[in-house]
């Protein structure tokens, strides 16, 4: 069976100076944000992209969604390619994929009710009809909200509220696959809890396949079957979320996982800790890109790219000395 | 143990269109000599105002409706603005969440850092070979090429690493930290977290360190006050708080955090219910409907018990235990 979403080889590029600044800094004009990533979702899996901030990981999301451009590479929908597509074929695509952004209140318009954001998508795809109050309090009971709450506006609402209104809205169109942009920052841990809960229990329901962005590994380790770890724009481990977690290959997705340790006072004994901050995309560093931090360099590291190492289906890794 | 700061039965109101809004309500807390204290408790517990009431920065609408702050034995309430503008930035400094929009973008750090030390009689010279010193102490390689630099130059934690530096700089006996790795990489707040702890031993300052970050929390700090809508629910040391938590809120705190939970599991747990609203505060325990063991005697407020030496909590499923005293406040 062909995956649900199949991205190859993907490429999305930024232009971010004029050609005149690119050639008195002697810089380049461009940076590569996403750098020849590859990934399967099969369906009804939940998939995470895991990574820091200037990973490239909501980069990578919002090209899946059809939001920005890729330069090469292809983003495969139930077999039918997405790249290359006009906004009007897109149109059709999305729903089929919803997204859900970072920002749960900023992602909300502050002038309608939630009433009326809720009916958005309907109407967008020409679906609105006189089922719509019906429509609304089915999706606000399905993410768990009291029916009164259609008649509030975004500033009216908590975070966690907020948060579900998002998901209800991404679900309205019974999308196959929802793309969710770090679903619990900012929000407290009694809430996180249940927002992750709320996704795990529309998988099950609904049959909706996840894609998680996020930095937070906690939260992938509920959630996500098989995950990725992104660097720099490109994937340095990929594969089933206990592997990772129980042994993990390259240092820096041991450098993770130990830098989000158990809150307990007396088990912070080993620890493994990368210095420094990642790397601009402008100077990418030569050799490993993840050299420049790493506890483990060695002087091959240095200058030698290490090509990607297969050790299972769907489980890979890019170092030269891996840890087991 | 001689206490640096000292809040004694603390109330924070604000006014509100509809009535007086109990922001805090009877808190205390001591930071000792050298300690590392940590104030732990999720959005709207009141964390926040407790700070702004030390920092005499509470908006216009708040007031300090009873109790006391002492710094080292000066009463910080008593005092005019221009005295407790000597206070601050001199025996206190504080480091806040977002080291973008604390510093100034059309200062280069230099000067910024030399501004701070106005009240010194040094040289240019001198000030600048101890903003250098300082910068080379957090941690920022080529200290002096820094100093020219302007904050949209530095990467995040560079910036917040510079925000500690100003904060130091005066040697504090107080360091206040407000959530100061939230807007970071957790590979970064792990090394902010080493960097405080450094400059804490190095220097002997105290350390007031704000965060809803347990993980955090439980690496830094020597012990801990949990907050939960305007109260201070248990207080002990970081050991207590963490492997023998005895206030119900505590405990469902500590049971949601995912990175506790060793088991993958697709249900979570959560704290059912909402925080309660502080225009109307319940009579009784302030946590009781939301309680798993809430029982008759939660609708009478409970008193801080004593659970073991330096720890309390304050809740009713403690009654074999004496009553113990808070209002007692260090002087």
């Amino acid at each position: 069976m062909t995956p649900l979403l199949s991205v190859r080889d993907l490429k999305i590029r930024y232009q971010v100076r004029g050609a005149l600044a690119a050639a008195l800094t002697g810089e380049s004009a461009e940076i590569e944000a996403v750098s020849g990533v590859s990934f399967d979702v099969a369906r009804g899996e939940t998939f995470a992209i895991v990574g820091e901030s200037g990973s490239g990981k909501t980069t990578l999301a919002r090209t899946i969604a059809g939001l920005v451009r890729s330069h090469s590479g292809s983003v495969l929908f139930e077999g039918q390619e997405l790249t290359r597509r006009r906004p009007a074929e897109l149109k059709e695509m999305r729903r089929q994929m919803a997204i859900i952004f970072q920002d749960p209140v900023g992602s909300l318009s502050p002038r309608l009710r939630v009433r009326s954001i809720l009916a958005e998508p309907f109407r967008v795809h020409g679906l609105a009809g006189k089922a719509m109050p019906r429509q609304i309090d089915r999706l606000l009971d399905l993410v768990g909200l009291p029916k009164e709450i259609a008649g509030r506006y975004p500033h009216q609402l908590s975070g966690g509220q907020a948060r579900r209104i998002n998901v209800a809205r991404a679900i309205a169109l019974e999308p196959k696959l929802l793309i969710a942009d770090e679903p619990t920052a900012g929000l407290d841990v009694s809430v996180q809890g249940e927002i992750l809960n709320l996704l795990n229990e529309l998988r099950e329901r609904l049959g909706i396949s996840m894609l998680i962005i996020t930095h937070n590994l906690h939260v992938v380790r509920h959630i996500a079957g098989r995950m990725v770890i992104m660097y720099l724009g490109r994937i340095v481990e990929a594969g089933p979320t206990a592997r990772l977690f129980s042994a993990p290959r390259h240092p820096y997705t041991a450098a993770l996982l130990s830098a989000s340790p158990r809150p307990d006072p007396d088990a912070m004994l080993q620890r493994l800790e990368i210095s420094g901050e990642i790397p601009s995309l402008f100077r990418r560093p030569t050799g490993c890109e993840f050299h420049t931090r790493c506890p483990f360099v060695r002087e091959k590291c240095r200058f030698e790219p290490p090509t990607l190492t297969v050790a299972g289906p769907g489980e890979f890794f890019t170092c030269h000395f891996p840890l087991t | 143990m001689t206490s640096v700061l000292s809040v004694g039965n603390l109330a924070v109101e604000f006014a509100a269109p509809y009535g007086p809004l109990q922001a805090l309500r009877n808190v205390s807390l001591e930071v000792g000599s050298g300690e590392i204290v940590g104030i732990v408790g999720e959005s709207g517990c009141g964390k926040s105002t407790l700070l702004n009431a030390i920092l005499g920065l509470l908006p216009a609408n708040g007031r300090i409706a009873r109790g006391q702050i002492t710094l080292s034995g000066t009463d910080l309430l008593g005092l005019s603005d221009r005295a407790l503008n000597s206070v601050r930035g001199d025996r206190m400094s504080v480091v806040f969440q977002d080291p973008m929009t604390t510093l100034n973008p059309v200062l280069s750090i230099g000067r910024q850092m030399t501004d701070i030390l106005y009240r010194l009689p040094l040289s240019a010279a001198d000030k600048q070979a101890r903003i250098a010193a300082m910068l080379a102490r957090v941690g920022i390689p080529d200290p002096l090429q820094r100093i020219g630099q302007y904050p949209h130059e530095l990467s995040g934690g560079m910036r917040q690493r510079v925000a500690i530096a100003m904060a130091m700089l005066v040697e504090p006996e107080l360091l206040i930290a407000d959530e100061p790795t939230t807007a970071l990489d957790a590979t970064l707040e792990i090394q902010i977290v080493r960097l405080l702890k450094e400059l804490q031993r190095n220097t002997g300052c105290s350390i007031l360190f704000i965060s809803h970050h347990l993980g955090l929390i439980a690496e830094l700090c020597d012990s801990v006050a949990v907050m939960y809508a305007g109260e201070i629910v248990e207080r002990g040391s970081v050991r207590d708080i963490f492997h023998r938590p005895a206030h119900p809120y505590t405990q469902s705190l500590l049971e949601c955090d995912p990175a506790r939970i060793d088991e993958p599991t697709s249900r979570l747990p959560t704290i059912p219910g909402d925080v309660p609203n502080l225009l109307a505060i319940p009579a009784g325990c302030i946590f009781a409907d939301r309680c798993p063991y809430a029982f008759a005697s939660c609708t009478v407020k409970p008193a801080q018990r004593l659970v073991a030496n330096g720890h309390t909590a304050a809740c009713h499923l403690l009654t074999a235990t004496p009553a113990h005293d808070t209002a007692a406040v260090g002087s």
